[in-house]
């Protein structure tokens, strides 16, 4: 599912603010500062977001001939995030608890100890799992404004709007009945009649 | 009000947009047209969901929104927060649910894309895509702008409510009602999008509330 194949469910935004002079080279750089890096083991990090190739989400080599068809910049959002099942901590965590208080001749952990074995507990998991991956098409139309980001996730959306600012230095402002109306074209007197509106009971039986 | 607060306190009006396609579609049996040149046929078609605080109906079927239900659902006072859409413009049609509140569109079915090449094929989905929501604009830029103007309270609504409780609308009177006032924008393409936060010239015409 996404921008080049598959389904097509997308959440709108308009991205707020001047293209910079040159921004096709610019952009390249900035999405390679931001491109994925995956996770771990060993670092305590729970998710990894960034950028990477829209076709494919193990291409991390970011160039102009994967981002750009002509006038749209098209990427994919990498998000890899570490997932232990429950059931699976549980019982390592009671296994390691158990060797350790034999180690120690006691019979309960402090709670300090208690959190620095399950971090002992996570990290050797980690180590055995691979974490779950997820990726999100992104296309920008670069001459109407127009950001398609094919999720409706209000979580992801958020993670969307910290890296796109970061890497583009411009804002994304979501479609909504407002936004769209003042994108067709509202004037401030409009906008201040919208800004009043209250909603209609269209059930009331008055004609 | 900031933005933010526009954005969030005025998604109710996505909902009466929907209500307003609705009962455009039924009344004129799925004519839509739009200033700009941009017409189409509109149906709701095989599931709707009306909410009301946390009552919610979710109705399925061949052409849920005219069934009985659907109409007693407005008439107790809920709201459509999705609907599955068809349009059809020209020779193109699509299909798609829309989401009143966030005014986003998922499971889109385009029409049939012939191209194999991955490049080709992104710039006809584009293209495709761009032209339903160039479509939407359009419609969305006549509602907005009857929903701001005087005639809304006035001459829209008792319209609707009476669609609303199977009442006869008389579509001379709504259609000469509809034509006083310009959409938004002018009808220009919507693909000339004016930026948010600058105050577009005032249509001609309209009169707002």
């Amino acid at each position: 599912m996404g921008a080049l194949k598959g389904s097509i469910s997308f959440t709108k935004f308009k991205a707020r603010g001047e293209l910079p002079e040159g921004f096709r080279d610019t952009f390249i750089e900035r999405l390679r500062l931001r491109a994925f890096r995956p996770l771990s083991p060993l670092e305590d990090a729970p998710q990894s977001v960034g950028w990477c190739s829209i076709e494919n989400l193990l291409d991390l080599e970011i160039d102009h001939g994967k981002v750009y068809f002509e006038t749209y910049l098209n990427i994919g959002l990498r998000i890899d995030t570490w997932v232990i099942p429950g059931s699976l901590f549980k019982a390592h965590f009671a296994e390691a608890e158990r060797e350790h208080l034999a180690k120690k001749g006691r019979e309960k952990l402090g709670r300090q100890e208690k959190e620095e074995l399950k971090a002992v507990v996570t990290k050797r998991l980690r180590a055995q799992l691979m974490p779950v991956s997820k990726l999100i098409d992104l296309s920008w139309n670069l001459d109407t404004g127009a950001v398609r980001f094919w999720s409706q996730s209000a979580r992801l959306h958020e993670l969307l709007d910290e890296i796109f600012e970061d890497t583009f230095k411009l804002t994304l402002l979501p479609e909504s009945p407002y936004t769209t109306a003042a994108r067709l074209g509202l004037s401030e007197l409009e906008s201040n009649v919208f800004a009043e509106l209250k909603p209609t009971a269209f059930h009331v039986a008055v004609f | 009000m900031n933005l933010a607060d526009l954005i969030e306190k005025k998604r109710f009006v996505g909902r009466e947009f929907l209500v307003w396609l609705w009962f455009e579609s039924e009344i004129l049996e799925g004519r839509l047209s739009t200033r700009g040149g941009k017409s189409c046929e509109l149906f709701l078609e095989s599931k709707i969901t009306l909410v009301q605080e946390k009552e919610k109906s979710q109705l399925d079927g061949a052409v849920p929104a005219s069934s009985p239900e659907a109409h007693e659902a407005l008439r107790q006072g809920k709201m459509p927060t999705k609907a599955k859409l068809r349009v059809t413009r020209g020779e193109f049609e699509y299909s798609f649910v829309y989401a009143a509140d966030t005014m986003a569109l998922s499971t889109v079915k385009l029409p049939a894309v012939v191209r194999e090449e991955t490049d080709e094929q992104f710039y006809e989905r584009m293209y495709l895509l761009e032209e339903l929501e160039a479509q939407f604009d359009a419609l969305y830029a006549e509602f907005a702008a009857l929903r701001i103007s005087a005639l809304w309270d006035s001459e829209i609504v008792p319209m609707m409510r009476a669609w609303v409780h199977g009442k006869d609308v008389d579509l001379a009177v709504y259609r000469r009602t509809r034509g006083r006032v310009a959409p938004l924008g002018g009808g220009k393409s919507t693909h000339e999008e004016a930026e948010v936060d600058t105050d577009a010239p005032v249509v001609e015409a309209r009169q707002v509330a």
